[in-house]
């Protein structure tokens, strides 16, 4: 369907067709034409011998004369038949070899069709004039050969030609959208390559890779600055951590023991947060597609099932799961452990106390819980950074599980999605087929 | 144990090498790039510790250059990027384990000493030992003191785990790393969870203990 499609295609069908329109309808109006003359030449030639023959008003002198005329023409294509009082007195013609003359009938029926025949009455006697039609027979075979030499060469020619405009342009558009959908999906070494044709459709894929190029530049030196930052604040937070394992290490009251315990969670919290937003931040700028491959996720479900089962059980909650077929899926097994974990951890954080229930069918992994859930008009929000609604803000989370989520399942081609479960949240995960 | 630390920053380059130092091992501490490539390359060390991003040469091109000239030293990572994708770049490049600032002491420490003693691929047991416990990995079978403990899969791939790294603290990412295969931390107590569990069946009933909780780093079989 696709290739039909194609704009070179259409054009190319539409100009043979217009082609063909054209010398077909040319070819025929000529032949018509043609056709027209060479039907007058031959009633002309037989009213030229009626006239001829009836100037001699003498039978013997008339039938010389006929002889005379025939002798001279071509002799097939002239015959001539006298008669006086009801008799044929003389029947002047060359029959054609394969046809039986049978002088008492006159004309041979099979050769009516390829004669013009005239009969004229000469005061005394009959005449009949027969004029071969070969001129026009011989038209037929002529356009015939047009046809087949001229046109049909023509035809396949054109349509030869077209093809190769076809498969080449078509190529070309072909790899232009490749590389388009290529960097639409985050792949930003993707190109169309030279050698770029000085065509229109050259300029448009040089001009492609060029702004292809400038977009892998922004973004590296994004993952660059990215690097750099981590890198800037990591070392300091890293310093902040050691100091405070040697302040740990020394002699300390009870009330600084507390405030440095206090001082260590916050510290690994920060560290987590900032972990969570440079990974989102790399998620969102196509990391990770790199270390795609062809996993099982029913296996995935079930084992993430199976390492919170013992955390949520000495929470007080149930974690169940119903996974029946195995579902392959092409994805990163790390981001999807970690797309359900913070799922399941969202649900233990903000549904205390309510069971949590796993499903996976029809290519959908669904998260409900049995908490207050989200309202409708700010399910939006809550995959936004660092969102966090009044609610929740009691509990402890850095408010970037879901937002990560959505990241993970953006870089997967999955839909996100969120939805009353009454009650409850329910979280489903769409991969695509 | 002979150790080659190359970490910039002099904090927590310090801090290493003091940690180290303390625990009987020597340890050389270099802060760029371009000399600790050549102390790499020269020096003979049971363990290294390689900071991806360090001047002048940068962590990457020191362990491929490393690797390119077939040495097998065992290399622990150390790097401000926790991606999926760095982890992945720094394992292909050579390294054997990975680890992403901030981490403490303990962690790097349990890391070193499971690197440096890796077990011999072909000296596999069929039977892990701990006192009176007896795992028959055939069988898989669980006995403590002749009598038989009835384990789930994951609390059996657990205590193997251990029973394998006798003695070593084995760090709570270490356990989720090698018994889950899960690369990230979790907010939940998912390893304390699954710890009590299958203490409250290995331990519990029995006299005397064989988990062990290591203060502020993980678990370990008592040798």
């Amino acid at each position: 369907m696709k290739r039909l499609r194609s704009t070179p295609l259409q054009l190319s069908v539409i100009l043979i067709a217009v082609f063909t329109l054209f010398m077909t309808a040319g070819l025929g109006i000529a032949y018509v034409l043609i056709r027209d003359a060479l039907g007058a030449d031959v009633a002309l030639r037989a009213e030229q011998v009626m006239q001829d023959l009836r100037a001699i008003p003498e039978p013997a002198e008339r039938l010389e004369r006929a002889t005379e005329i025939v002798v001279a023409s071509d002799p097939r294509s002239l015959m001539l038949r006298l008669e006086l009082n009801g008799e044929t007195v003389a029947s002047v013609r060359t029959l054609p070899e394969g046809l039986i003359d049978a002088e008492d009938t006159g004309l041979p029926e099979p050769v009516a069709d390829s004669y013009l025949v005239r009969h004229t009455d000469l005061a005394p006697g009959q005449l009949m004039v027969a004029v071969g039609r070969d001129s026009i027979a011989e038209l037929n075979e002529t356009f015939v050969a047009i046809l087949g030499f001229a046109l049909l060469p023509a035809l396949l020619l054109t349509s030869a030609i077209g093809i190769v405009v076809v498969r080449r342009t078509s190529t070309r558009v072909e790899a232009i959208r490749r590389t388009l959908h290529a960097l639409a999906g985050g792949e930003l070494e993707a190109r169309v390559g030279a050698p770029h044709p000085d065509t229109d459709l050259g300029d448009i894929s040089r001009d492609l890779d060029r702004m292809a190029e400038a977009q892998e530049a922004a973004t590296g030196a994004l993952r660059q600055i990215g690097a750099d930052i981590a890198h800037d604040l990591k070392t300091p937070i890293q310093r902040v951590a050691v100091r405070l394992e040697r302040l740990g290490e020394t002699e300390l009251t009870e009330d600084a023991r507390g405030l440095l315990d206090q001082t260590r969670d916050e510290t690994s919290q920060i560290i987590a947060t900032f972990e969570s937003l440079l990974q989102i931040a790399q998620l969102e700028g196509g990391q990770g597609r790199d270390s795609f491959s062809a996993i099982d996720l029913a296996a995935l479900v079930r084992d993430m099932a199976e390492i919170y089962e013992a955390a949520a059980e000495d929470a007080g909650v149930r974690l169940t799961c119903t996974i029946t077929d195995p579902l392959p899926v092409i994805g990163d097994r790390h981001l999807l452990s970690r797309l359900i974990a913070n799922l399941v951890e969202n649900a233990l954080r903000h549904a205390p106390g309510t069971d949590i229930h796993l499903s996976l069918a029809a290519r959908t992994l669904s998260v409900r819980d049995g908490g207050a859930g989200i309202l409708p008009e700010q399910r939006e929000k809550v995959l936004r950074r660092l969102v966090r609604l009044e609610a929740s803000r009691s509990t402890p989370g850095s408010g970037l599980g879901l937002a990560m989520v959505k990241a993970i399942a953006d870089v997967h081609g999955a839909k996100l999605g969120l939805d009353d479960a009454a009650p409850g949240l329910v979280v489903t995960v769409a991969f695509p087929a | 144990m002979h150790i080659l630390v190359i970490e910039d920053d002099p904090t927590t380059g310090d801090y290493i090498a003091s940690g180290l130092r303390t625990e009987g091992h020597v340890v050389d501490l270099i802060s760029n790039g371009r000399d600790g490539l050549i102390q790499a390359m020269s020096g003979t060390y049971d363990v290294m510790v390689l900071d991806r991003m360090v001047p002048d040469v940068d962590g990457m091109s020191i362990l491929r250059t490393l690797r390119a000239s077939k040495n097998p030293v065992p290399v622990l990572l150390l790097t401000a990027l926790g991606g999926v994708e760095d982890r992945i770049d720094g394992l292909n490049a050579g390294a054997d384990d990975y680890l992403t600032k901030p981490f403490a002491f303990g962690e790097l420490s349990a890391r070193l000493t499971a690197l440096s003693r890796r077990p011999p691929p072909a000296d596999e047991p069929t039977v892990l030992r701990a006192k009176d416990l007896e795992m028959n990995l055939l069988t898989r079978r669980v006995t403590r003191a002749g009598q038989l403990i009835d384990l789930q899969p994951r609390e059996f791939a657990l205590l193997e785990h251990l029973l394998r790294r006798k003695g070593r603290v084995q760090t709570r990412t270490m356990l989720l790393e090698g018994v889950w295969d899960i690369h990230f931390d979790p907010q939940t107590n998912v390893v304390e969870s699954h710890m009590s569990r299958l203490r409250t069946k290995v331990d519990k009933p029995f006299d005397v203990t064989l988990i062990e909780t290591v203060r502020g780093s993980g678990y370990r079989i008592v040798e």
